[in-house]
């Protein structure tokens, strides 16, 4: 079988030099006769690149890429997309197998990423928090200082503090502390209004204190759901609509923590 | 929402949550577990017969497998019929929704794959309707109504003894 393919990949048979794979996927074996009804077979030019192999199984099978990235392997070793077939010299009925990462890792959030995101949502923000009186700071925001502030009021007029740290933003939610009008006493109960949470923290799934891995109330949660709606209320999945949801408690809100 | 239903016994049924709870299990912290449901395909349904649990990396609150993972579980069929139908993973609490990350990292994407999520990191034995079920159809997963479960997956009948229990013969 070597001999007969080193007179192939020479192109002793005439025409271009070819090669015969065999590729196990999630769906099965992709070879000279599966699937049956398969528009294209593994048979290819040995100066075919990994990445023409890995779009055509894809494209045999259905496979959808989204974020993953699927890969070839041979054996347990993962085959470079831009090399071309005959840099691994395979023979005819080298088996590869297709595979692709899977699960629901969240994965790190450049921050120029964030910056954009939140820039963009704040533009639409900005307007709103002017109509209903609400203080809106976010002259500082930066690509190493993903942080903005605002001033809500409650019914008697008294003035809140909110932090909101966006990093990771918008694949997490933003971390809300309360704070006095320099930015000090970070996250103290008597910076915070009465209305929330004691620990203390804005009880909320858009409030990345309030899940357990911050110390908050919420084993239950994931924070990659964090735009899904609770028991309690409706999805919240923009910075607008936490405003307005921060704005409407505050408003009901008798005072300060004590 | 049209596709193959999927068929699994109770006997598989039972030991995927057992497989998932032992992520559970494993050191001080629970985490997510995840179980691949392979098996065989017709026209009209689809089989599974074969748990295969990945060498996946899980904490609390979410679960992955690397390529190289999921290329390990791929090698254990190569040359049998076997193909992958759906999986099945555990969530922290209630919720069985997909996260915007499932919809778009859960390795079977397909026409047509299942994924089932079942909650409270699948520590106590539950009934289809308690879970989470999504089907990856015109391209995204999308959610099933939980009314409409069993139009997608059904638990089968997998080990029943009807032996009598009757006197023997020396007494």
């Amino acid at each position: 079988m070597a001999e007969k393919n080193k007179d192939k990949e020479k192109g002793n048979g005439g025409g271009p030099p070819t090669v015969k794979l065999r590729i196990q996927t999630p769906r099965g074996e992709w070879n000279m006769t599966n699937p049956s009804d398969a528009a294209k077979r593994p048979v290819y030019p040995i100066s075919t690149k990994i990445e023409q192999v890995i779009a055509d199984t894809r494209a045999v099978f259905g496979f959808v890429e989204d974020d993953n990235q699927y890969k070839l392997f041979h054996g347990t070793d993962p085959l470079e997309p831009q090399r071309p077939l005959a840099s691994y010299h395979f023979v005819d009925g080298t088996l590869l197998i297709l595979s692709v990462q899977g699960g629901n890792a969240y994965q790190h959030v450049e921050p120029a990423v964030s910056l954009e995101a939140i820039q963009s949502e704040l533009m639409e923000a900005a307007a709103y928090a002017a109509s209903i009186g609400v203080e809106l700071d976010h002259k500082d925001l930066t690509p190493e200082n993903l942080v903005f502030k605002m001033r809500f009021f409650n019914r008697t007029g008294e003035s809140f503090f909110a932090r909101f740290d966006c990093t990771e933003y918008p694949l997490l939610p933003p971390f809300i502390e309360f704070t006095d009008e320099s930015g000090g006493s970070v996250g103290q109960k008597n910076m915070y209004p009465s209305c929330f949470h004691a620990s203390p923290c804005v009880c909320m799934r858009y409030s990345r204190k309030a899940y357990q891995e911050h110390g908050g109330p919420h084993g239950e949660w994931r924070m990659i759901d964090w735009h899904l709606a609770t028991s309690g209320g409706g999805p919240i999945g923009t910075l607008g609509m936490i405003i307005s949801d921060l704005h409407a408690k505050i408003l009901e809100c008798p005072g300060r923590m004590q | 929402m049209q596709s193959k239903k999927v068929y699994i016994t109770d006997v598989l049924w039972e030991r995927s949550r057992r497989l998932l709870n032992s992520f559970a299990a494993v050191g001080s912290e629970a985490t997510e577990g995840i179980v691949y449901w392979f098996g065989f395909e017709t026209a009209d349904v689809g089989i599974v017969t074969t748990l295969l649990v990945p060498d996946a990396t899980a904490s609390w609150g979410c679960i992955s497998t690397s390529a190289e993972a999921n290329a390990e579980v791929l090698m254990s069929v190569v040359g049998t019929p076997l193909v992958l139908i759906g999986q099945a993973h555990s969530h922290p609490g209630s919720d069985v929704s997909h996260s915007p990350i499932d919809d778009r990292q859960t390795f079977p994407r397909f026409e047509g794959a299942i994924s089932v999520v079942v909650p409270h990191f699948a520590r106590n034995v539950v009934g289809l309707q308690e879970c989470g079920v999504h089907r990856f159809v015109d391209g995204a997963y999308k959610n099933v109504p939980p009314r409409e479960n069993e139009d997608h997956l059904v638990v089968l009948l997998g080990e029943h003894n009807f032996r009598k229990q009757s006197k023997s013969k020396s007494q």
